[in-house]
């Protein structure tokens, strides 16, 4: 991309349509350009993608350095010029969802962000449960998969993974009880995952194996070897661990039906279950673009304000009892293309995308606020980017 | 049978055979026998109607004037589908307003519309009969029957289809024989009923394109299926030939999660000589205890266990001696008994789970313990999903969440379907369903798409919905504007996504699935056993040797046809050509045509061979061997 001849032709060809003439220009005549900067065209190819009637073009950015050589412009990413042009802006920032924008990034590394986020930050989540009596309709596998899609408020930080021979201890696992019953003759009762009960000192449940008669002074073995109780440590000790959300239905029972379990949640990724995302989703847009491509007036103008399901355009009065139609908030544009829907309109508006501007939002499950999970993602790319230098060096 | 004599036939036994043969009286046919004949059918059949409709003759009963064959057919035998329809008089409905208020009011029913002759059952035969217009404003003079409404031409399974009249026919076809199998739930009491088999889904949802039949039949409350994010687009290349791309964050949300049950019973029989089979105790300690973990401490096992394979389920325990009499019946010595315990056959894999023991007598009065067992199974690769318009396909890959491409408003598909499905099925009716499922996750109401719904309004039309979802934000055609979840740029093309009623299917690759080394033969040939469940051979067969024969992959058939079949070494007497046997004791080989072994030689051929020989011989016939130094 960017050869010398192709540029030219792209030059004669856009000089025609700007200036709507069909007279032929040649190379040579046309108007020189300051050094240093692209023709606006190109200019345009290069940030913006376009969003025609029909598809989106040009939505491949130029990632190679030296793709405008000919025209004597650098096109590599400088570090100086990225962190003058980089910008972080935040929108909204509500408790569990954050709207921010990223300004002046490459989509992949905005892409990498997201990633990261749905698939490679750890949470807590229930990941094995041990049922000692359940009777209700609910079946085991079922009742621990809703248990294990519940979102728990704690900081997974303060956790370690717990690998394959290792044993639960108080550093891997949070174990949760739940105990419902619904009494015989009584209405059908919703067991919610505010019934969930933090055991700080690990399992209550005696291991099968053990005799009851053999270890009648010690402590007999639970399914957990806690060394001491989790609400001694600082972290836990005003703050007792429980699920996010307290009514989130876990399982119905009628009458006579009894629930009772223990569930230990452990550390884990997004990648192996979705259990252990922390973000309900993560995703960007890129900025919206509305250009008006000619003044658009009165009757014409109301008709545009009125295509529009998201009011991006508006009208203002230029006098002389005219209106004219203005894009007053394009950033709201969800891109239905309503308005060059009819035939002959894309020559009136232009739909665009800018490229290196990203509206950013965040949606937590509630075990880290969202703004937490974003410098979380950062650290996990800067440490992925260090452990692929160290591997070349 | 006195009121089509009444009307005017004329019995068949005072007919002499020119009044017989007279070319236009009609026969008068009652279910398959003459009554007589009549000179003018049409007024007879008018007639027959007009009691029908007075309730003189029962609803059921047709009456079918088939002009080619000169017969008037009544039927009043059952096995006949008869639909409802309104009666015309000249082309206008017998219902009028004033009838319709009274049925508001509650004060009509459909009986009573039956009973005051203003709608009438007519059976196949009848239809053939009459001119019936879809809907009143279409009814001409010579309409005989108005439609009480159009979609009630189509059944039940026909009936769940959205827009059905957009797809080609063979689809809705399809899908009325896809439907079927599909998984869900089954009644209200499927959790307390011991059916053989049993496909349930976890989460089953009612469809967000709904029909009126969907809730006149209580689809809605039973619901096969799930709503899932679709995105027509090409991804990966796992989609090709209708395979689907799925994603793997949906699943393990439970999208396509499934309970499979299956029976297993055993009776404790009771014998002619009073002894009965009994249950006993498992073991605890020892050499079996493993095998009866799952027990409880009457033999059984117990609910709620996980049963892995060759776990005893029920320790039984039957009496040696059954027919001939025994002193104590009841109190027979432990040593009386041989064990007839059964052991589950199961495969690795999916956890399976003891989830019920019913016991009943049944009724010969003996003991019967039925277990349901269970296993809760999410989607993998090859299990097979179908769309409503007969539009099904295996999944193909299973694609992490962030890989998926994703939407401006952060909406990833559950499912990714390639559009090459489209274009040579013709499934209007799902591109419909698709864009009627988001405009109504849009705006909160549920969407219709009746058959034949959009004149009557039972069903949304495209440009309503086209409406409702720029109203939303949407593009009037349903297709978004995506990114790439990979390269985290835009996609090229704006994708038709939205949600499309989903039905997982019963086939699933974990019941299929099976491949074999070495393993069971059949006794007679030798030859290994066929089929999955005697964990059979897969065959090399006629066309596939054919195809190595004009390969002339020679010594790759005869490794598949004989040595990983049915090799034989055979002593073969070079005299007489017959086959002999192989003497342990001299270590020759004897020729028992000859009486020695002077002449023998061994060769390998196939057993089924071998096996030819010998019957061949069996029916006088000798094969005789001519071995030449090779």
């Amino acid at each position: 991309m960017g050869t010398a001849t192709e540029s030219e032709s792209m030059d004669s060809e856009s000089t025609s349509t700007q200036e709507e003439t069909f007279t032929k220009v040649s190379v040579w005549d046309l108007p020189d350009l300051p050094k240093g900067k692209l023709p606006p065209h190109i200019e345009l190819q290069r940030t913006r993608v376009l969003c025609g009637s029909l598809a989106p073009t040009n939505t491949e950015n130029v990632n190679y350095s030296g793709a405008y050589a000919a025209m004597g412009v650098d096109n590599s990413v400088r570090f100086e010029q990225f962190r003058n042009n980089f910008k972080v802006e935040i929108v909204r920032l509500e408790e569990d969802e954050l709207e921010f924008d990223m300004v002046g990034i490459d989509p992949s590394l905005a892409n990498a962000f997201r990633r990261i986020l749905i698939a490679e930050l750890p949470t807590m989540a229930i990941e094995k449960v041990l049922i000692a009596n359940n009777t209700s309709i609910i079946q085991d596998e079922v009742l621990a998969h809703r248990l294990g899609l519940i979102p728990i408020e704690v900081d997974p930080r303060l956790f370690e993974y717990m690998s394959e021979n290792d044993v639960p201890n108080e550093k891997n696992t949070i174990v949760f009880k739940l105990h419902a019953r619904c009494t015989k003759g009584s209405d059908r009762l919703r067991v919610l995952s505010s019934e969930l009960k933090w055991l700080p000192n690990g399992s209550e449940l005696i291991l099968g194996t053990e005799h009851p008669a053999s270890s009648s002074s010690a402590k007999p073995k639970t399914y957990t070897s806690f060394s001491c109780s989790q609400d001694t440590l600082p972290e836990f000790s005003n703050d007792p661990i429980a699920p996010k959300d307290a009514d989130i239905i876990v399982a119905k029972l009628g009458p006579g039906q009894e629930i009772e379990l223990e569930a230990h949640a452990v550390k884990g990724m997004g990648k192996t279950h979705a259990k252990w995302s922390p973000v309900a989703t993560a995703w960007y847009r890129m900025l919206p673009e509305v250009v008006l491509l000619r003044d658009i007036e009165d009757d014409e103008a109301e008709a545009l304000v009125k295509k529009c399901p998201v009011k991006v355009f508006d009208i203002e009065d230029i006098g002389k009892g005219k209106k004219r139609a203005t894009v007053a908030q394009p950033r709201v544009c969800t891109l239905c293309r309503e308005c060059i829907r009819e035939e002959g309109w894309d020559k009136n508006v232009a739909l665009r995308r800018v490229n290196d501007h990203f509206i950013f939002t965040i949606e937590s499950t509630g075990a880290l606020p969202p703004e937490v999970l974003f410098t979380e993602a950062v650290k996990i790319l800067e440490e992925k980017c260090e452990r692929v230098i160290t591997e070349l060096s | 049978m006195e009121q089509c004599y009444d009307l005017g036939v004329e019995d068949l036994e005072q007919l002499s055979a020119a009044e017989l043969h007279t070319p236009n009286s009609y026969l008068i046919i009652l279910n398959g026998l003459i009554l007589g004949k009549h000179k003018s059918p049409q007024r007879f059949a008018n007639g027959m109607r007009k009691l029908r409709r007075a309730g003189r003759i029962r609803e059921f009963v047709s009456i079918f004037v088939n002009d080619k064959q000169c017969c008037v057919y009544i039927a009043s035998d059952g096995g006949r589908v008869c639909r409802p329809l309104v009666i015309a008089e000249k082309g206008v409905s017998r219902i009028k307003e004033h009838h319709m208020n009274e049925l508001r009011n509650g004060v009509r029913d459909f009986n009573s519309f039956l009973r005051d002759g203003l709608i009438e059952y007519l059976d196949v035969n009848e239809e053939n009969n009459s001119l019936i217009a879809l809907y009143e404003k279409e009814a001409t003079p010579d309409t005989t029957h108005i439609e009480i409404e159009p979609f009630t031409i189509l059944g039940v399974c026909a009936g769940l289809i959205p827009y059905p009249h957009h797809n080609q026919s063979p689809r809705n076809t399809y899908q009325c024989a896809m439907g079927k199998q599909a998984m869900g739930n089954i009644a209200y009491n499927q959790l307390n009923r011991m059916d053989g088999l049993l496909y349930l889904l976890v989460y089953p949802q009612r469809p967000l394109l709904t029909t009126r039949t969907i809730e006149l039949v209580g689809y809605d409350k039973l619901g096969a299926g799930q709503n899932a994010t679709v995105a027509v687009m090409s991804y990966s290349g796992y989609d090709i030939e209708d395979a689907i791309v799925m994603n793997k964050s949906s699943l393990d949300r439970g999208f396509g999660r499934c309970i499979v049950m299956k029976k297993y019973a055993a009776i404790c029989q009771k014998y002619k000589n009073l002894t009965s089979d009994r249950l006993i105790k498992p073991q605890r300690q020892g050499s079996e205890a493993e095998k009866m973990q799952i027990l409880d401490d009457d033999g059984l096992a117990s609910p709620g266990e996980i049963i892995r394979n060759r776990d005893i389920y029920i320790n039984k325990e039957s009496p040696t001696v059954t027919i001939t009499q025994v002193t104590s019946p009841m109190g027979l010595p432990d040593s009386a008994y041989k064990s007839s315990r059964q052991t589950y056959k199961g495969t690795e894999g999916e956890p399976t789970v003891i989830d019920r023991v019913a016991l009943h007598s049944d009724e010969n009065n003996n003991l019967s313990i039925k277990f349901m067992i269970r296993q809760t199974r999410r989607p993998e690769i090859g299990d097979k999903f179908s769309s409503r318009h007969g539009q099904k396909g295996v999944c193909g890959i299973i694609v992490q969440q962030e890989d998926l491409p994703f939407s401006e408003r952060g909406i990833c598909p559950d499912l990714i379907m390639n559009p090459h499905g489209f274009p040579s099925r013709m499934t209007v009716g799902k591109m419909i369903e698709l864009l009627g499922s988001k405009a109504g996750v849009s705006c909160g109401r549920f969407h219709y798409g009746n058959a034949f719904g959009e004149p009557s309004g039972h069903a949304d039309t495209v440009d309503a919905i086209s409406e409702t979802l720029v109203k939303h934000g949407f593009s009037y055609n349903g297709k978004d504007f995506i990114y790439s979840g990979i390269t985290g740029m835009p996609l090229q093309a704006y994708i038709f996504m939205g949600p499309i009623y989903y039905q997982k299917l019963k086939h699933m690759v974990l019941d299929k699935m099976h491949a074999r080394g070495s393993g069971p033969r059949v006794m007679m040939t030798r030859q290994p056993t066929e089929g999955r469940s005697r964990n059979g051979g897969l065959r090399v067969g006629e066309m596939e040797r054919d195809c190595l024969i004009a390969y002339g992959a020679s010594m790759l058939i005869h490794e598949r046809l004989m040595l990983s079949s049915d090799p034989f070494e055979a002593q073969v007497c070079r005299k007489c050509g017959l086959l002999g046997y192989y003497n342990y004791k001299l270590k020759i080989g004897i020729c028992s045509m000859c009486k020695n072994g002077e002449n023998m030689s061994t060769m390998k051929l196939p057993y089924a061979c071998k096996l030819l020989f010998q019957e061949l011989q069996s029916m006088n016939i000798v094969p005789r061997l001519k071995l030449t130094e090779a």
